[in-house]
């Protein structure tokens, strides 16, 4: 197996065979999927035909429109879904906002102290954060609530939100703030008006990591969660 | 802004401080909301620990981080040396590959309990393809299941390897390679001499990070077996899992928690301490 570049003459001409082969590569690779994207709009009759047929023959749009958008109980998970990653997303975002800015300013021996937790908290299996969060909950009536899932998965979604945050804060000089401060800004209004602008693109990564990676949670909220969410049919 | 960082500290650690706390008393579904469970020090862990089930489960936990690590990191690696071949197209291809990384795990478990189910599922149409007929309901083969759920776990994860190894392999110089070529070395040598050392640290951060993704895996087994048949699937977590919340066995489950984290936390502590010594030697 060559790793080595190969030599920048005939490039483009003796490359095409190896988009050829990526081409079946990562086609077998992502076969899986075109199954399930096919199954999803196959008739009833087709999806059970033995042998299977690899293209579908008709179109058929019902699995969509009788079992996710005709179907009160999907449409009900689905909006749970939805209710719960916007809550997570929000949430997770609100507090690793200024948490991350914090540790980006705090003096450097600090830094590294407090970088710690939040690294290994990336280690914690769902599940040992489900179980005392459960104790917890079921103490202050939050099993089956919107708050309590809520609250669940931006424990999942927040220590890695801070962690990509971070550099994006390391990112913007000090100086800009303390120029800022000689106009007669707080320090908050240098926050928000100078600083908060220029982390958009950073927010907006962390966002919707938040969002991805709790939307396809479900072990932090299935001994809790209202309903249960799923996201495909059939 | 101190304040939102004492309070996250607060917020993620005291859960892990409740579940030590949990551990060492005898808490059960009864004790629980009323309170007063007895203090029992490490008696659940002996108990887990001493169960017939533990072993077992340890056993599955390890073939199924090792088997998938394995698989997930040479098919990684060698999809990452194609890419850094670079050719037309090769960065839209990869971003289809990450496709798969993305999906919700409750997806891709069950996409392939259904790739496995016995009558009409995508495997076994494929063996008839080949001329090899059979009914074989993969997942409810004690011998077969955990097999299975490894292949779904490697696809799932190639995805992750191959974006951390491709970035490695960028960032080795090509003029290294460029040398050795002058010095008639040919591709195995190349391979063996250049690319195995400069990918040195990528490899060892890309191996511990799946480690332990893996081996605290949950959503992928609980929904494609939910550890059976007969446990054959039975990894810690989800024993984890069946203690607490099917068994209501609180203080044990919490116990068995703790266990199951003290393995990758472990590991990720030797692993620091190799890269300190092997910084402060160069």
């Amino acid at each position: 197996m060559s790793v080595a570049p190969a030599p920048r003459v005939h490039r483009t001409r003796r490359k095409w065979h190896l988009t050829a082969i990526g081409i079946v590569l990562v086609g077998l690779f992502i076969f899986p999927l075109y199954w399930m994207i096919t199954t999803s709009v196959k008739t009833p009759d087709e999806l059970f035909a033995s042998p299977p047929t690899w293209v579908p023959t008709h179109l058929d749009l019902d699995n969509y429109a009788i079992t996710v958008f005709g179907n009160a109980q999907m449409m009900r998970s689905l909006g749970n879904s939805v209710l719960i990653s916007v809550g997570t997303t929000v949430l997770t975002l609100l507090l690793a906002t200024p948490a991350a800015y914090a540790m980006a300013r705090l003096r450097l021996r600090w830094t590294g102290l407090l970088l710690l937790p939040f690294l290994v908290a990336q280690l914690l299996p769902a599940i040992n954060v489900a179980l005392p969060m459960f104790a917890l909950f079921s103490q202050f009536g939050l099993v089956n609530t919107y708050q309590g899932v809520i609250l669940a998965d931006t424990v999942n979604a927040l220590p890695f939100a801070v962690i990509v945050l971070r550099p994006f804060y390391l990112g913007i000089p000090r100086e800009l703030e303390e120029a800022a401060s000689v106009d007669g800004a707080t320090r908050f209004q240098a926050f928000f008006r100078i600083v908060l602008p220029l982390v958009r693109p950073g927010l907006v990564t962390v966002g919707v990591f938040a969002f991805v990676m709790t939307w396809g949670s479900s072990c932090s909220a299935s001994p809790w969660r209202p309903s249960r969410s799923s996201s495909r049919s059939p | 802004m101190l304040p939102a960082v004492l309070f996250l500290v607060a917020f993620m650690f005291y859960p892990l401080a409740y579940t030590f706390y949990l551990s060492v008393f005898d808490v059960n579904a009864a004790n629980f909301i009323r309170g007063g469970a007895p203090f029992i020090g490490l008696q659940n862990y002996g108990e887990f620990l001493s169960s017939p089930g533990f072993f077992p489960s340890l056993v599955i936990t390890l073939i199924f981080t090792l088997g998938s690590l394995l698989f997930q990191h040479t098919i990684g690696f060698a999809f990452a040396a194609f890419f850094n071949r670079g050719f037309p197209l090769s960065g839209f291809l990869r971003a289809i590959m990450l496709v798969v990384w993305v999906l919700p795990a409750v997806v891709s478990a069950s996409l392939w309990r259904w790739i496995y189910s016995g009558s009409y599922g995508l495997l076994n149409a494929f063996l008839g393809f080949l001329g090899i007929h059979t009914e074989e309901a993969w997942l409810t083969n004690p011998n077969l299941a955990l097999i299975a759920v490894i292949v779904a776990n490697v696809w799932v994860g190639i995805p992750f390897h191959m974006l951390l190894l491709y970035a490695g392999l960028q960032g080795i110089p090509s003029s290294l390679y460029e040398a050795a070529s002058i010095d008639g070395a040919g591709p195995w040598q190349k391979f063996r001499s250049i690319t195995i050392p400069m990918m040195r640290p990528v490899i060892l951060t890309t191996l511990l990070l799946g480690f332990v993704h893996t081996f605290k895996a949950f959503d992928i087994i609980y929904v494609m077996t939910s550890g059976g048949p007969a446990s054959a699937t039975n990894v810690l977590s989800i024993a984890v899992y069946q203690l607490s919340f099917n068994y209501f066995r609180l203080g044990d489950g919490a116990a068995a928690a703790n266990i199951l984290l003290a393995i990758p936390l472990f590991l990720s502590i030797v692993y620091l301490w190799l890269r300190r010594r092997e910084e402060s030697s160069l």
